[in-house]
């Protein structure tokens, strides 16, 4: 297999994964990343992405959101 | 990360300072590093690590600086020890420098007093730019993990190619590919997914309390599951070593198996032969011994004889007549010539004194007896010498015979070497144990399969059937339990996004792992197919094991590879990997959410073609040549003169020899690509106690 099929291949993994998300998801799980790849460099050292993440996530279902999915 | 130039000041046994200039990418890109024993190659690879990372491979990771800078000072002297490395990165170049001052001590130890380490940007005819994070940035440029596929000592590489190097392999993809962001987003959703579900389960109530307690069940027997499951693994991967061990015994000795039965053979042959020896050894005594009685009685034979016949000459005794003959003429009166015998005639007295008077008639017989006797002994005598020179040849015959079959059994056990061998019963049970152990293998095998279809893992994880599948319509349950709590209808569905980003974060890193796995696979089976040139089949496996097949009986089956091919595989994994992480760094340029940080990497290699055959000594390095952008081998010159440097003659861009020195010098020459050059050990009785590095200009 070329690199260009291998990256072809990544690239269509990553679209397809991402649009099989709601795009809030979508979005939830790139700022993830983007979060993550801040810490590569800060190996070993206390990380606490834990609160943040929630906050993300409640963002996209907040607490007092109306009902979704079912009522849609 | 391109090396451009490596400094040493007082380094181990580099002293004072050495300067390395390393050939650039391109058509020489090869930079040679010889040394005798000792001289400090394996100082050089160390200080790479040292400089980069902090870090030593040796003993006495405290004795850094050399000794002989050490005994030329005075106590109180601060001394420095410096290694810096010069290189380029995604177009810049940095110079990264590693420094330890020390003062010598009223006990001639040298004390660290401080310990820096620098990164430095050095623009083009610009100021350099020092880099405010120099760790950080280090390990963003070369993650110390991936460190040892790229500077490395070639008799511990063989061991990437075994069963254990597979983690290796594993651990350094996923860090190339930067996996650990997606391992680190997976472990955060997980905890806060927890979170959420400790909020929920404060606020459920009813039915959906009940739900709750469900899901925990299912959670609970999806981890006693997987716990179980990840059990039956590691008895899977301990049957497998089994089997590879026991394959490789096998196959050694299908190897030797010619040469056992050889050895068997010749073996029972000498057993023979020795006691064919022995009886011939026996039948030698008995004819000497025989030989030399009638050597004896042959002599007494011939002695009397001798007196008998001297006898007859003198007319000591009678003529040789018979007493009968003698009667019958005078029965007759008559002699056979005709003449009458008569009575009172001479001839008459005479045979009557022959009869009658002294006797010696019957003398005469019984020395006749006497003599046929000599005779006989005399033959006996000559047929004992014939025995025994018959013997003699025959004991010289078996003597040779057994000196020729030992000589052949010399020959077939320097040919088996230090191999180990096996009797053919032992060969039967190995082959027996095999047997088993394939058939214990395919039942764990069956074993884990099932418990990942019951879990809803791996290529099950769309079963309805399994545990996560149950988990899933549990949790959208949650969801609708908890319509008319406003708050707990969030929470769950909080819950359920992170459990979708949860399962898309294994999902890219599964697919990516397994996209990255093929190409690697594809690859190496390319690259071995230049360098390897044997009817091996190669393959980069999904559980990362760099694994060998071979043809038996028109089947390919796995093989375990000697000490060389574990090596060449292993040269074949880096120099692919070494083109993955280059074809990452092209593809992560510009992408909004790369997930990918790497570059271009050189390859150290410290004795790497050790224990290699002229066929590998020629193809490995040719073909390395042409793959990796830089090259830099440390080796000594047994290692680097022939095969070696005839593949590389037109590839080094660079070489260095490292001179060896003591109290007194005997000079040495090397041949370096044509080149003499020359280098010192200045005593050879006493052990050299430092080095320089020397360059040699083509």
């Amino acid at each position: 297999m070329d690199w260009e099929v291998a990256q072809a291949r990544r690239k269509k993994l990553l679209a397809e994964t991402f649009e099989a998300l709601p795009p809030d998801a979508q979005g939830v799980l790139k700022w993830l990343l983007s979060e993550e790849r801040k810490t590569r460099n800060l190996r070993g050292r206390a990380i606490n992405v834990r609160r943040p993440l929630r906050e993300q996530i409640r963002a996209v279902c907040p607490d007092s959101s109306p009902q979704r999915g079912d009522d849609e | 990360m391109i090396l451009r130039r490596l400094r040493l000041v007082n380094f181990r046994q580099l002293d004072g300072e050495n300067v390395i200039d390393f050939a650039p990418p391109g058509a020489a890109n090869v930079t040679v590093v010889l040394g005798e024993n000792g001289s400090g190659k394996t100082t050089l690879l160390n200080a790479f690590k040292w400089c980069l990372y902090g870090e030593i491979d040796q003993e006495n990771k405290d004795d850094i600086l050399s000794h002989r800078a050490l005994q030329s000072s005075d106590v109180g002297d601060e001394l420095l020890c410096v290694v810096s490395l010069t290189f380029e990165h995604e177009g810049a170049t940095y110079r990264a420098c590693r420094m330890l001052r020390l003062q010598k001590n009223e006990v001639a130890l040298a004390v660290p007093r401080d310990n820096s380490f620098d990164l430095t940007l050095l623009p083009d005819g610009g100021e350099p730019v020092p880099i405010s994070s120099p760790r950080d940035a280090i390990e963003e440029m070369l993650p110390r993990q991936l460190a040892p596929f790229f500077f490395f000592h070639g008799e511990a590489a063989g061991h990437l190619a075994s069963r254990e190097g597979a983690d290796s392999l594993r651990e350094g993809v996923s860090e190339c590919l930067n996996i650990g962001l997606l391992d680190r987003a997976a472990k955060h959703l997980g905890q806060v997914k927890k979170d959420l579900e400790a909020d929920y389960r404060e606020i459920a109530s009813g039915d959906a309390r009940a739900l709750e307690d469900k899901i925990s069940a299912v959670q609970d027997e999806i981890e006693a599951r997987t716990a179980k499951r990840d059990e039956a693994l590691r008895e899977l991967e301990a049957i497998e070593r089994l089997i590879a061990e026991k394959l490789r015994r096998l196959q050694e000795s299908d190897e030797l198996q010619p040469l056992v039965r050889e050895l068997e053979t010749s073996e029972a042959s000498l057993a023979t032969a020795k006691r064919e020896l022995a009886g011939s050894e026996e039948r030698l005594q008995k004819a000497i011994g025989r030989n030399a009685h009638f050597l004896f009685s042959r002599k007494s034979a011939e002695a009397v004889l001798r007196l008998v016949s001297t006898a007859y000459a003198k007319d000591e005794l009678p003529a040789r007549i018979k007493p009968g003959f003698v009667s019958e003429l005078v029965r007759r009166q008559s002699c056979i010539c005709g003449t009458a015998i008569t009575p009172g005639s001479k001839e008459a007295e005479a045979l009557s004194e022959f009869q009658m008077g002294s006797g010696l008639g019957d003398v005469a017989e019984r020395l006749q007896v006497l003599e046929n006797a000599m005779a006989r002994v005399q033959q006996q005598a000559t047929d004992a010498g014939s025995s025994m020179s018959e013997a003699r040849e025959d004991w010289e015959l078996r003597q040779s015979e057994v000196a020729r079959t030992a000589g052949a059994i010399s020959e077939v056990k320097r040919q088996i070497g230090g191999r180990k061998t096996v009797s053919t019963g032992e060969y039967d049970e190995i082959r027996g144990k095999y047997r088993q152990l394939e058939e214990d293998r395919v039942e764990h095998r069956a074993g884990v399969a099932e418990l990942e279809r019951i879990i809803g893992i791996g290529r099950y994880e769309g079963d309805d059937r399994s545990l996560n599948a149950e988990l899933r319509r549990l949790e959208k349950e949650r969801e609708r339990l908890s319509r008319d709590n406003v708050r707990a209808q969030s929470i769950a569905r909080q819950i359920g996004l992170a459990s979708l980003l949860a399962e898309t974060v294994a999902s890219l890193k599964t697919g990516w792992l397994s996209v990255v796995q093929e190409y690697l696979d594809d690859r190496i089976r390319k690259v071995y197919a230049e360098v390897g040139q044997l009817n091996r089949r190669i393959s980069f496996d999904s559980d990362f094991r760099l694994r060998m097949e071979e043809l038996v009986d028109g089947y390919w089956r796995d093989s375990a590879p000697s000490d060389a091919n574990q090596k060449v595989l292993a040269i074949c994994f880096i120099a692919s990997f070494i083109d993955l992480a280059k074809n990452v760094a092209e593809s992560s340029r510009g992408e909004s959410a790369p997930m990918l940080s790497t570059s271009e990497y050189p390859m150290v290699m410290d004795a790497p073609f050790a224990k290699m055959d002229s066929h590998f000594c020629t193809t490995v390095p040719r073909h390395l040549a042409t793959v990796v952008p830089q090259i830099v081998l440390v080796t000594n010159y047994k290692q680097w003169s022939g095969e070696v440097a005839s593949a590389l003659k037109d590839r080094v861009g660079a070489s260095y020899v490292l001179e060896l020195h003591s109290a007194q010098g005997v000079s040495r020459s090397v041949d370096v690509l044509g080149r003499e050059a020359q280098y010192t050990v200045r005593d050879e009785r006493a052990a050299p106690d430092y080095s320089v590095s020397e360059r040699v200009e083509r």
